[in-house]
């Protein structure tokens, strides 16, 4: 039995972290290889989870106990198809007047765009439940009468998810695309002189990553099978995909998935560890603010020791123009 | 109807104003969007609010560990305070031109509050008679202690964090002040609880304004702090030395330095007075409603709007800015109200004119190019006068 406890947590802790990372491989995309200041990461996570939840779990009407919510009941696989719709035309809406905006700018627009957000899925009660939450939002896949294999079969769907979004967001990375982007996030005025059009580059890595940040946001959703407005999807979630971004190594897409890793192992161990009773002042209660200064000032050392992140960007070098150097020198 | 909900907003609107104004003189001085000015409004409420707690003699809602708390807290600041002080009093012996005026701007606040501090209780005193008098005193010595304590932590965090960080761009400082926000809100969450808490004030006698608005106590002081203030801050800004080298350096903080300011006594000073006021505005915000962690951060983007709508950099446009959020985010509940929407929706106004601000004149109402050149409108006018005379007179 404590061996299956063990591999319960070993499974909770993997689905969590799955999900953590394709929001901070489509962060990276955005802030790592664009430039592009997104601290709206919630709103897209959200409208992702909202999206799903809705497509795929029955409609249930409004009672005594319950206000009730918008649903479909369709296939699992329709609800993440249309949350990274959703999240991408989202993503689209927004991006077409913010992106031109200054990094600075940008983030206060995307925080700013991301509360209203919020706001409307606290609001609107007879779509989303409200406040109260949108419950049984059901698993991918459902083994009959065993929860904790139906657990696995999240676990390796996310995993996977995961592998296979790393591989392509390597992939188009180190392709023209992704040099381009890089480019215009180091020089955008070289860039568009070039002949780039910055721009539309910027439209589409913000798109992909509000896509991907959508995906998270559904798997989180039938991962929970609960979701609510008030206290997630608020801007302390942006702030933890941050810290995991900019621990890791913006523009390293290695970098940014050990700086989850890192985050989020730090959080599940300070879940579960006790914290002693000191008398005066009882630590364990305080848990969560200890947890989220550590957080806090790890962000303002790295920024002031060390900028780039643990990993940091790696140096990538066309073959051909390395072939020239080489030639010259 | 309406008319309350404007005054609602001019109150409102003065928090506004009081976070906006220092945010906006230290996005201007140090090139960066300060995320964690809301949660130094915060810090300053909780000094204010621990100071007038003590005041009031109200130990019951203390917890020892605060209690133990805010005497080492008292400590750590007087002795960091007093190392600051010498060793700003030393630099600025050895710096030059006229050490005499250096004081200026330091007596005008002291003045400016010391005059706000006598002025109000002895209206009061006259108005209502001695038992309702303790509210402004027990609120003076707080307010005192929060713009200082503010005023501290403010130059503490330029010299720990944002100094180091100033050749680096404005995203470095930005990802390190959201860290700072986390930092502060969840040390406050952390000593006081996330309990919502109260000033002990008495609610005192409302001041029938006609038109069939009665201001309760709590809006009369934020309107006429708010309003001190902002005029304090105006003379400041304008007529002291160090007034105009803060507006210089907001401009331009390379030609600032070459015309012999020193910048760096200017950046410190921008933090003071930002910080200061900023705890100003937190403590108006918890006398209107409560003190809890996340009040701050909650009307940060109110107060970045302000600073858009009136441009960075610009203290006269936040001082603009912060009113008319204020009164939009007010006016909008009762429009919401007669069209028979939630009233919930309406910070969802303020944002969207932020974003649109951002999006169509990025340096705000008051920065940048004026908006109406007052001088060329007039010539257009008046060639468009003589050419409507020359219509009229026929020509031959």
């Amino acid at each position: 039995m404590v061996e299956l406890g063990f591999l319960r947590e070993i499974v909770f802790f993997m689905s969590f972290l799955g999900i953590f990372a394709l929001l901070v491989l489509g962060l990276n995309l955005q802030w790592g290889y664009t430039g592009l200041f997104n601290i709206g990461v919630a709103a897209f996570f959200a409208v992702g989870a909202y999206t799903s939840a809705i497509l795929i779990t029955p409609n249930v009407p409004p009672s005594d106990f319950y206000p009730g919510h918008l649903g479909f009941g369709l296939p699992w696989a329709v609800g993440i198809i249309g949350a990274v719709l959703v999240a991408a035309v989202l993503g689209f809406l927004i991006a077409i007047p913010t992106v031109r905006l200054r990094a600075d700018y940008l983030a206060i627009a995307t925080l700013g765009l991301a509360e209203i957000i919020r706001l409307s899925l606290i609001q609107s009660e007879s779509i989303t439940a409200g406040t109260i939450g949108l419950r049984n939002i059901p698993s991918p896949v459902i083994v009959p009468g065993d929860p904790f294999l139906t657990n696995v079969a999240f676990a390796v769907i996310v995993v996977l998810a995961v592998v296979v979004l790393y591989v392509f967001i390597e992939f188009v990375g180190r392709s023209p695309w992704g040099r381009v982007l890089k480019a215009i996030r180091d020089d955008e005025d070289a860039a568009v002189a070039l002949g780039k059009n910055a721009f539309s580059y910027k439209v589409q890595a913000f798109v992909l990553g509000a896509a991907m940040m959508g995906a998270a946001g559904a798997l989180f959703g039938s991962f929970l099978h609960f979701i609510e407005p008030l206290t997630s999807f608020t801007p302390i979630d942006t702030f933890f995909i941050w810290v995991m971004v900019i621990l890791g190594g913006a523009g390293n897409n290695r970098g940014v998935l050990v700086g989850a890793f890192l985050v989020w192992g730090f959080q599940f161990l300070i879940i579960r560890t006790p914290f002693p009773d000191l008398g005066f002042v009882d630590l364990e209660s305080k848990k969560a603010f200890l947890q989220l200064i550590a957080l806090g000032l790890l962000v303002v050392l790295v920024m002031l020791l060390r900028p780039r992140g643990i990993l940091g960007e790696e140096k990538v070098i066309s073959r051909g123009v390395l072939k020239g150097t080489k030639r010259s020198t | 109807m309406i008319h309350e909900f404007i005054v609602n907003g001019i109150a409102l609107g003065s928090i506004f104003v009081l976070g906006a104004v220092g945010l906006s003189l230290i996005y201007g001085v140090r090139n960066f969007a300060n995320f964690a000015h809301g949660d130094i409004l915060t810090l300053g409420a909780y000094l204010a609010f621990t100071v007038n707690v003590i005041f009031a003699w109200n130990w019951v809602s203390v917890a020892p560990s605060m209690a133990v708390a805010t005497v080492l807290l008292g400590i750590a600041a007087a002795g960091l305070g007093g190392a600051l002080g010498l060793r700003l009093f030393f630099r600025a012996r050895g710096a030059p031109p006229s050490p005499r005026r250096r004081g200026l701007p330091l007596l005008f606040l002291l003045v400016g509050i010391l005059a706000l501090g006598i002025s109000l209780p002895i209206l009061n005193l006259v108005r209502l008679g001695i038992s309702e008098v303790a509210l402004p005193t027990g609120l003076l010595l707080s307010g005192v202690t929060a713009i200082i304590g503010a005023g501290l932590a403010g130059v503490l965090f330029e010299h720990s964090i944002f100094r180091h960080l100033q050749y680096r761009g404005p995203v470095p400082s930005l990802i390190a002040s959201i860290g700072l926000a986390f930092i502060l809100q969840n040390v406050i969450s952390a000593i006081y609880g996330t309990d919502q808490r109260f000033f002990s004030v008495s609610s005192g006698v409302g001041l029938d304004v006609g038109a069939g608005i009665v201001l309760t106590m709590v809006k009369q002081y934020m309107i006429v702090i708010g309003i001190l203030l902002v005029v304090l801050l105006h003379v400041v800004l304008r007529y002291t030395k160090l007034g105009k080298a803060m507006r210089a350096t907001s401009d331009n903080l390379d030609l600032a330095r070459v015309t012999g300011i020193n910048v760096r006594w200017v950046i410190i000073w921008t933090w003071v007075i930002g910080a200061g006021s900023a705890a100003i505005g937190g403590i108006l915000l918890g006398l209107n409603a409560q003190v809890k962690p996340l009040m701050g951060f909650g009307i940060l983007l109110f107060i970045f709007a302000a600073v858009i709508l009136g441009g960075i950099g610009s203290a006269y446009g936040a001082l603009l800015g912060g009113f008319v959020i204020g009164i939009t985010n007010e006016v909008s509940k009762a429009l919401l109200f007669r069209a028979g929407f939630d009233t919930a929706w309406s910070p969802a106004f303020p944002f969207a004119i932020m974003v649109a601000m951002l999006l169509i004149r990025p340096e705000g109402l008051l920065g940048g190019e004026p908006l109406v050149r007052w001088g060329a409108l007039r010539a257009s006018l008046s060639r468009f006068a003589r050419r409507i005379r020359g219509l009229r007179a026929p020509s031959r």
